[in-house]
């Protein structure tokens, strides 16, 4: 750990946009589906909640343990979890991480 | 799963409002990725294309709103050539999965977290109702699950998907069972119509969904009390259950460490052993109390992992496991898959695809769901159609015109693949007009291969591929929320049967009696099974009037309708989809009927004739006169039996009166092809068909038509054949898997069917008593034997036993009608019918025969006694007689206690021995035959059995006996006889009564 400062936001949603194509399966693939802050796990990408579980543990391994999607996601009502935007798990690796780094300095 | 499109941010809500492009399906097929993509690139922007007919095998692509930029994007995604399901609504697999020999899998869902079916339009599609869909108790949730299940299982049918397998997700199982005809439609809504959905009582334990396997929700579980693994879903989701404090310690401890967990918002208990407390009223009101019958569909179970088995008895067991055992989805989806099953549809809404896929990670399938919260019912089944097709399935898009599909979300209508069907055929019929030749190439057009098509669409970018159907212009007015045919109604009626309102079932009887004989019932008139099909066809029109029925399949004949006395049957006809019904006339034969606006002109070819033909031994003429049918003049159609093989039959057929007696005909065919092929066992009735399909309108009585069998399958029990009726030159009706059992007899028992006055099927023996072995095995065999040998009060009295005490009690009515019909016939009696003779026993066991109506035999007593599976009857024939006979086994085992023989009854065996020259056990049983009746014809008297015995004499093969004591002899006579069929020997002694001898 070198920097003390918390993934810039658009570093986390360039690498969270990386898994996603990976869990579409279009990773690669010049204009694939486009993916913003807007973006809608569920209704807009189609996926389900246990691709979450395979997106939760790439994050794990990305960032480390710390970053604890059941534990951000235990904290949501069902609708919330069904209505999940893309942007809210960038801010959630953003706060995570430097959270993490913070105590780590 | 279907991945939903996106571009940009645009929900699939707000581009179903977009005008036009949603309704549209692009589908190509061509012989190569490259060139596919090619046409997509030079497609020409909203010109759709619904080229779903091609047949080639070779990759295929759909896209849904086709729209320039579109077909470009699914251009860029074939030439990558890897398969692509879904995603943007566009499929393209480059070696369909279908077409390389996969099958289809229809998943119903369960209870899931989430509930947002969009089906109202499917509904208004189907011409039906889904009525609130209330998810506020656990009953209603259920129910609710249950109605779109069942709805999008009729939605995926009427869209031509054909399933080879059913499965569901723990209570989707019951859809699975109701689908498959396991669990009667009836009875099943029933069950939940009755069920107190408000108060189920279920133990109240919470559920946590755990994102992780199996095995890692089992260690954690470990040592938890109360908590067990419900569900198995896939290698990254398990279920667990147990009471609320632990499974919320439990999901709090697992998050923390990484595991995505949550708690179901309702409480069952369902598939563990908790429930197994509450089985108590779920079996007595639940799915195991429900009639079962086998599954016309194979069933798949996520408790076993394997398929259903097909005994009621075990499906019934397994409906109990399934309560208390873990739901094994991912395994079971894992065997499908090894079974063979390669497209997953999912017959509800839910999130069952996400888990076939996590399951099936590796293995290259396409999941895709029948109903989706993003999107309308008809726009989702729209997709699956494409889907299907693409992997080289054949859905009917015709079905989902826009035309009558009621647009949910308020989708501009504008039905363009119509339009340019229609415009490319009225073109087509124009030019038909003037040049012939375009008229050839439309028909052409209809039924060649994908080239033709291709050559059309190169010519044209608007053409269509080949479309079978002639396009259909909907009148104003019409319902538009019945589709494109009114959708066949429900419908009940009583239909009496009975011999006066169908007297021609007299000509249809299954034991004949004596000219004149007064009593019906007696001749046991039946109706045929052809003639409960053409009840059914009839009950099926009634119900979608102005169609004509074009198949019967799944016909199952399950009991005799018999008609004297008559009975008010229930005829019900209830809606599959909106094609067909499913017909029954009570319980005694169902079939799925399929109802068309016209005949289809899909016949097959008439047979040529086949190999090895003869000509039959037995005329027309003789087969009737000689009584080998037993069909009376309204059901006798054969007029010429042309050839026969050891296959085949082929005969003419005039059509006779009676209702369903063309087809009857068929079936009397394949009787005349067992009595020459098969005479040991060439009595047969139909059990069930598969399928009878109709190209033309009946033929009217009186028109004589060309009839072939060819015989499939041969077995003791079975024979199974495919038929066809031809009508000049065209076949008219065609039969595929008619399987008719075959009573079990032998050729004495096939006399007795065809010729009951003159024949028996106990055999005399010398010095003329009778001998009767059981002719046949099973229950069935047994019964239809019952109403030849039986009168009215004897069936009453048969009915009246204990099951197991009916065998017996038959067999010797049998023994003992055989042998007084013997001595009439001796007496120069003409024919003598069974039920002309009754037999009475009294209390004592001694036996009484009497005439009915009209028959005189005076007094006649006789004796029977049966061991094992033979019967013996003696009948001196002189009324002041007092016979008895009895029987038994020459058993070896005698010899084992032949040690412990006391002396004074060794001298007896050695005399006899020396007298006859007997084996030893030979000898015992006839000592131990003689004195049985000896003891029976002195009751009370002791000291009999060690007395002296004196030979006196042989005739007919039988050893006289004097059974003697201190004070008197009696003669007995005893014979040793081979048990008929079998290794056996027995012993059989009788007296006639005659006084004993003073000594």
């Amino acid at each position: 750990m070198t920097t003390s400062e918390a993934i810039p936001a658009e570093t986390a949603l360039d690498d969270i946009r990386a898994m996603l194509l990976e869990l579409l399966d279009e990773y690669g693939l010049e204009d694939g589906t486009e993916i913003t802050r807007d973006t809608a796990f569920h209704e807009d990408l189609g996926l389900e909640s246990i691709d979450l579980v395979a997106l939760g543990s790439r994050l794990a391994e990305r960032y480390g343990e710390h970053v604890n999607l059941a534990a951000f996601l235990a904290e949501m009502e069902l609708d919330d979890v069904i209505g999940l935007r893309i942007g809210s798990l960038v801010d959630f690796v953003v706060h995570s991480t430097g959270r993490f780094r913070n105590r780590e300095s | 799963m279907t991945r939903a499109d996106v571009s940009g941010t645009a929900g699939q809500r707000g581009r179903e409002a977009r005008a036009g492009g949603e309704q549209d399906v692009l589908l190509l097929a061509g012989r190569s990725a490259a060139e596919l993509a090619g046409r997509l690139e030079g497609h020409r922007s909203g010109t759709p294309d619904v080229g779903a007919h091609h047949q080639e095998p070779g990759p295929r692509v759909a896209l849904i709103g086709p729209t320039r930029e579109r077909c470009e994007l699914a251009a860029r995604i074939v030439r990558k050539e890897a398969p692509w399901r879904g995603r943007k609504d566009i499929w393209f697999s480059p070696e369909p999965l279908l077409s390389a020999g996969g099958g289809i899998a229809f998943v119903f869902p369960g209870l899931e977290a989430e509930f947002s079916p969009s089906v109202t339009d499917v509904a208004g599609w189907l011409g039906t109702s889904v009525g609130d869909l209330d998810t506020h108790t656990l009953g209603r949730y259920a129910a609710s699950v249950f109605t779109v299940n069942e709805l999008m299982y009729r939605a995926l049918r009427t869209l031509g998907l054909r399933p080879d397998a059913l499965a569901g997700h723990s209570v989707g199982e019951w859809s699975a069972m109701r689908a498959a005809g396991i669990l009667p439609e009836r009875d099943f809504v029933r069950m939940i119509e009755r069920a107190d959905l408000d108060a189920l009582r279920v133990p109240g334990l919470e559920f946590a969904v755990l994102g992780c396997s199996a095995e890692r929700a089992a260690s954690a579980v470990r040592g938890r009390g109360g908590i067990v693994v419900s569900h198995e879903n896939s290698p990254n989701q398990t279920v667990v259950c147990g009471p609320g404090e632990a499974v919320s310690t439990l999901v709090d401890e697992l998050r923390a460490n990484g595991v995505i967990s949550h708690v179901l918002p309702f409480q069952s208990g369902f598939h563990t052993p908790m429930f197994e407390d509450y089985l108590g009223p779920f079996r007595a009101e639940g799915v195991p109390s429900l009639p079962m019958h086998p599954a016309t569909i194979p069933v798949w179970s996520a408790t076993t992992a394997t398929r259903f088995p097909d005994d009621p008895g075990r499906i019934r067991d397994l409906s109990v496991r399934h309560m208390i055992e873990p739901v094994r989805f991912g395994a079971l989806i894992r065997q499908l898959y090894d079974s063979g099953v390669r497209m997953f549809v999912q017959a509800g809404c839910g999130q069952l695809g996400s888990l076939v896929d996590d399951t099936l990670r590796q293995s290259e399938h396409l999941t895709i769901t029948a109903n989706s919260p993003h999107r309308s019912g008809t726009g989702q089944l729209r997709r699956v159609a494409a889907a299907a097709w693409v992997e080289g399935g054949n859905p009917d898009f015709s079905v989902l015109d826009p035309d009558t599909a009621a647009p949910a979300a308020g989708a501009a209508v504008s039905p363009p693949t119509n339009r340019a069907e229609l415009a490319q055929a009225t073109r087509l019929r124009e030019l038909g007009a003037r040049f012939p030749a375009a008229a050839e190439f439309g028909m052409l057009l209809e039924e060649s291969a994908a080239s033709v098509a291709e050559v059309i669409e190169a010519a044209d970018a608007g053409g269509r591929g080949r479309r079978a159907r002639p396009p259909r212009v909907h009148a104003a007015g019409r319902r538009r929320t019945a589709g494109p045919h009114p959708a066949p109604g429900a419908l009940r009626h009583t239909l009496p049967v009975d011999v006066e309102s169908m007297p021609h079932l007299l000509d249809h009887c299954m034991a004949a009696q004596r000219a004149g004989w007064p009593d019906h019932s007696d001749r046991r008139p039946v109706m045929p099974a052809t003639g409960m099909i053409a009840h059914l066809a009839g009950a099926a029109r009634a119900a979608a009037p102005g169609r004509v029925v074009t198949e019967v399949s799944d016909v199952r004949l399950r009991r005799w309708l018999v008609a004297a006395p008559g009975q008010q049957v229930p005829v019900e006809v209830e809606p599959l989809d909106r094609h067909r019904v499913s017909a029954r006339l009570g319980g005694f034969a169902d079939a799925v009927i399929t109802l068309g606006d016209r005949y289809p002109d899909d016949a097959p070819e008439p047979w040529p004739p086949a190999r090895y033909e003869r000509v039959p031994e037995l005329s027309a003429r003789r087969l009737y006169d000689e009584g080998w049918m037993f069909h009376g003049p309204a059901f006798q159609g054969i007029t010429r039996s042309t050839a026969i093989s050891p296959e085949s039959f082929r005969a003419e057929i005039t059509v006779p009166s009676a209702p369903g007696a063309l087809l009857d005909n068929v079936g009397q065919m394949i009787g005349q092809w067992l009595v020459e092929n098969h005479p040991r066992r060439c009595i047969a009735f139909p059990a069930r068909i598969e399928r009878i399909r109709f190209h033309a309108p009946e033929p009217p009585t009186g028109q004589t038509v060309g009839g072939a069998v060819r015989v499939t399958s041969l077995s003791d029990e079975h024979v199974v054949v495919d038929g066809q009726v031809t009508v000049n030159g065209s076949v008219g009706v065609s039969v595929t898997g008619w399987q008719d059992y075959r009573v079990d007899g032998d050729e004495r028992a096939c006399a007795v069917h065809r010729l009951p006055g003159t024949n028996t099927i106990a055999r005399e023996q010398p010095g003329g008593w009778w001998l009767l072995a059981e002719p046949w095995n099973g229950l069935a065999s047994r019964e239809f034997f019952v109403p030849k040998y039986l009168g009215a009060s004897e069936r009453a009295e048969y009915e009246a036993c204990d099951p197991p005490e009916r065998r017996r009690w038959l067999l010797a009515r049998v023994v003992v009608k055989d042998a007084v019909r013997g001595l009439l016939w001796r007496r120069g009696h003409g024919a003598v019918y069974p039920a002309e003779l009754h037999v009475s026993c009294d209390r004592s066991g001694r036996y009484r025969v009497g005439g009915v109506y009209g028959l005189r035999v005076g007094d006649l007593p006789v004796a029977v006694d049966q061991c094992d599976g033979l019967s013996v009857a003696w009948v001196p024939g002189h009324a002041h007689a007092q016979p008895d006979v009895a029987i038994g086994e020459v058993s070896s085992t005698a010899l084992e206690t032949a040690n412990d023989v006391a002396p004074a009854e060794e001298r007896l065996l050695d005399r006899l021995r020396h007298m006859t020259g007997d084996a030893l056990p030979v000898a015992m049983a006839r000592l131990a035959v003689a004195r049985m009746v000896v003891r029976r014809a002195r009751p009370g008297e002791v000291g009999i059995e060690a007395e002296a015995i004196a030979a006196g004499g042989e005739s007919h093969g039988e050893i006289a006996i004097d059974v003697a004591s201190a004070t008197r002899s009696r003669r007995v006579r005893v014979a040793v006889v081979p048990e008929p069929g079998g290794t056996r020997e027995y012993a059989v002694a009788r007296t006639d009564g005659a006084a004993d001898n003073e000594l």
